[in-house]
């Protein structure tokens, strides 16, 4: 099995793959404005007529170069380029400023090299076991999977765990459009013939993460962007390595830990790691001058949630993060199922994505430490010309799936509905997943029913849906504490 | 934004009323196995208390920031949704080549300031380049409209 991984990655085509995927990521992380998950939605299209092997390699080299390439804008600009980057610009600016962007970019590729590599060694240590666990799992447990999975990403995913309830609400709602797969009745289909396979999450992904980003791109049309400074010496110094590598393994480990929890994304990871980093420091005063383990910490965090929101999406079936949910649709349209079976019925491209996932991180690092200069060139491609091609890439990009003129509909419906969640402050990562984990929550619902003879206490017979449940509780009582927590931490 | 969070309380409200009202026409539940309605009844209902909770608290708190969507920046957004509208209906009727030049010609001319030349330039690159790799590398067919 794992002689057959190794020959899928070795191919030519599927390192090339990678390579593109990786610098591509670079370029859509530094651009302000331009989201890991919109760069994801955007490429995913491009992935339609790709075996599995190379859709899925090529969205992890994205994935990963997007999450590493916000913190170029970030130290440059003092403007993230993904929100994951954000804490990255407290430091990373300062040290600009002084005159030090060669040796912050540096220490922010080098630390996200090796928060990545950590993530990318727990998730083949985890993943495997967690698999063969939830092999136990029968309908009760896989739907209170499901409803753990839609709570804490309810919960967590935006300002507002009640607006994050019912962005959820509106996702489950948007699966159960379409033939009901257990009575065969028509549901919401309102006589519409497009509406009778479901409304595919594709489509809605793209107009949620892709076009109402370039909406909010019109809205800034007329800010302007600082060119970026002059940057020299990226290789770290022997004297930052020490730092660096210690760095990367406690927070790249805390990045992964906290991927693996569904719906706390890099953004929150690299704003723990910050505060974690400052309170362990002998000079927490210091924090917000330009320090260099003040852009280790983050960065080492943000990309270990890469590999960390990988682990609940391959065993589960469960996404860790709005990417992680993008990838499900990617190995869904290559007629694979993510959860514990894919690991049985597709060994080989499971451990192919392990081991790309590891290629994909040191691409990152000799891209990011050779060709940082002219990644910082993409900072000054005119929006005037980047907003209308990000419209006919989301076009053409919701056609290519079906070939379907109503899915290119559905996209644009999605992407001014996600511009005005935006703009009210709702986040529009539960929409996404309760459309993936509604289905999923509804017909184990309803299976545990017909096995247990409509007896409800079938969700709560055995250990593990026990444990849920508890978790589910916490998941709901979480926010009360979060934003304390996070707020003492910065 | 507390009159956007009374929108959209208000919006969500009538959201989960109207799906509750169709999912109840639904076969009903047999053996005490759901129906085909019971789980959008159940979601509906989750989104109603959730949609009357943002109500309530938008009601009792104090309005901090003001939620402004009528603002020149806003309002060219609403155009350019408009005008890819207008786009997706030129697509369907008048061809992917045409109306897609046109709509990036237009898109530019509007959020830049360059010469007819390098305006008209980037819209034929850019459309030559996406209908190639969607035609002949990935092999999506653009089999709409009566021109190119």
């Amino acid at each position: 099995m794992i002689v057959e991984a190794f020959r899928l990655v070795f191919e030519p085509s599927v390192l090339l793959f990678i390579v593109l995927g990786v610098a591509s990521g670079i370029c859509i992380g530094c651009l302000p404005g331009l989201t890991t998950t919109m760069g994801v939605a955007l490429v995913l299209p491009l992935t339609f007529g790709m075996d599995a092997t190379h859709s899925i390699l090529l969205l992890i080299g994205v994935y990963v170069g997007a999450v590493y390439g916000g913190s170029i804008a970030a130290i440059l600009l003092n403007t993230p380029g993904t929100p994951a980057s954000a804490a990255t610009a407290l430091d990373g600016y300062k040290m600009a400023s002084k005159g030090e962007a060669g040796r912050a970019l540096g220490i922010s590729t080098s630390s996200s090299f090796i928060g990545g590599m950590i993530s990318c060694v727990y998730l083949i240590l985890i993943s495997p076991i967690l698999a063969k666990f939830a092999l136990k799992f029968s309908a009760p447990e896989f739907f209170m999977l499901a409803v753990f999975g839609l709570c804490i990403i309810s919960s967590i995913s935006g300002k507002s765990m009640m607006k994050g309830l019912i962005s959820g609400a509106l996702g489950i709602l948007l699966a159960t459009i379409g033939i009901d797969s257990i009575t065969g009745s028509m549901r919401f289909t309102f006589n519409n013939m497009n509406l009778f396979s479901g409304i595919n999450f594709i489509p809605v992904m793209i107009g949620l993460f892709a076009m109402s980003q370039a909406f909010i791109g019109v809205e800034e049309m007329k800010q302007k962007t600082v060119v970026a400074r002059a940057i020299t010496h990226v290789f770290p110094k022997r004297s930052d390595w020490g730092m660096i590598v210690k760095s990367g393994f406690v927070y790249g480990t805390m990045g992964t830990l906290i991927g693996c929890i569904p719906g706390v994304g890099a953004d929150i990871a690299s704003f723990i790691a910050y505060g974690q980093a400052k309170s362990f420091s002998k000079h927490p005063e210091l924090f917000g001058t330009g320090l260099p383990e003040a852009i280790a910490a983050p960065e080492a965090a943000n990309n270990g949630v890469t590999g960390g929101a990988l682990i609940p999406m391959l065993t589960l079936g469960v996404p860790g993060d709005a990417v992680a949910a993008i990838m499900i649709g990617a190995l869904m349209v290559q007629g694979l199922q993510p959860g514990p079976l894919l690991f049985q019925n597709n060994g080989p491209i499971v451990y192919a994505l392990f081991i790309g996932c590891f290629i994909a991180n040191i691409c990152m690092f000799v891209l990011g430490l050779n060709s940082v200069r002219l990644f910082a060139k993409v900072l000054s491609v005119p929006k005037s010309i980047l907003v209308p091609t990000i419209f006919l890439l989301c076009f053409v990009g919701s056609y290519a799936l079906n070939n379907s003129i109503f899915d290119v509909a559905v996209m644009l419906f999605f992407g001014i509905v996600g511009y005005f969640l935006q703009k009210t402050e709702v986040s529009s990562s539960p929409v996404i997943l309760g459309l993936i984990l509604g289905p999923m929550a509804e017909s184990n619902f309803r299976r545990a029913l017909l096995m247990s003879k409509g007896d409800y206490s079938t969700f709560i017979s055995t250990g593990i849906s026990i444990t849920f449940f508890v978790l589910i509780i916490i998941s709901l009582a979480l926010p009360l504490f979060q934003k304390k927590f996070l707020k003492r931490q910065i | 934004m507390k009159k956007g969070n009374l929108i959209f309380a208000g919006v969500f409200s009538a959201l989960a009323i109207f799906i509750m009202y169709f999912a109840m026409q639904l076969p009903k539940a047999r053996n005490g196995v759901p129906g085909p309605g019971y789980w959008p009844i159940l979601i509906s209902v989750v989104m109603l208390v959730a949609a009357i909770t943002v109500g309530i608290k938008a009601f009792t708190t104090k309005d901090d920031t003001p939620l402004v969507l009528g603002a020149s920046d806003h309002i060219r957004v609403y155009i350019a949704m408009g005008l890819l509208i207008v786009y997706l209906l030129g697509m369907y009727y008048i061809g992917f080549g045409i109306a897609t030049f046109v709509m990036l010609y237009g898109f530019i001319t509007w959020f830049g300031k360059y010469t007819w030349f390098f305006r008209a330039l980037m819209a034929f690159a850019i459309t030559a380049v996406v209908y190639s790799v969607f035609v002949y590398v990935l092999k999506v067919p653009f089999r709409f409209g009566i021109l190119f």
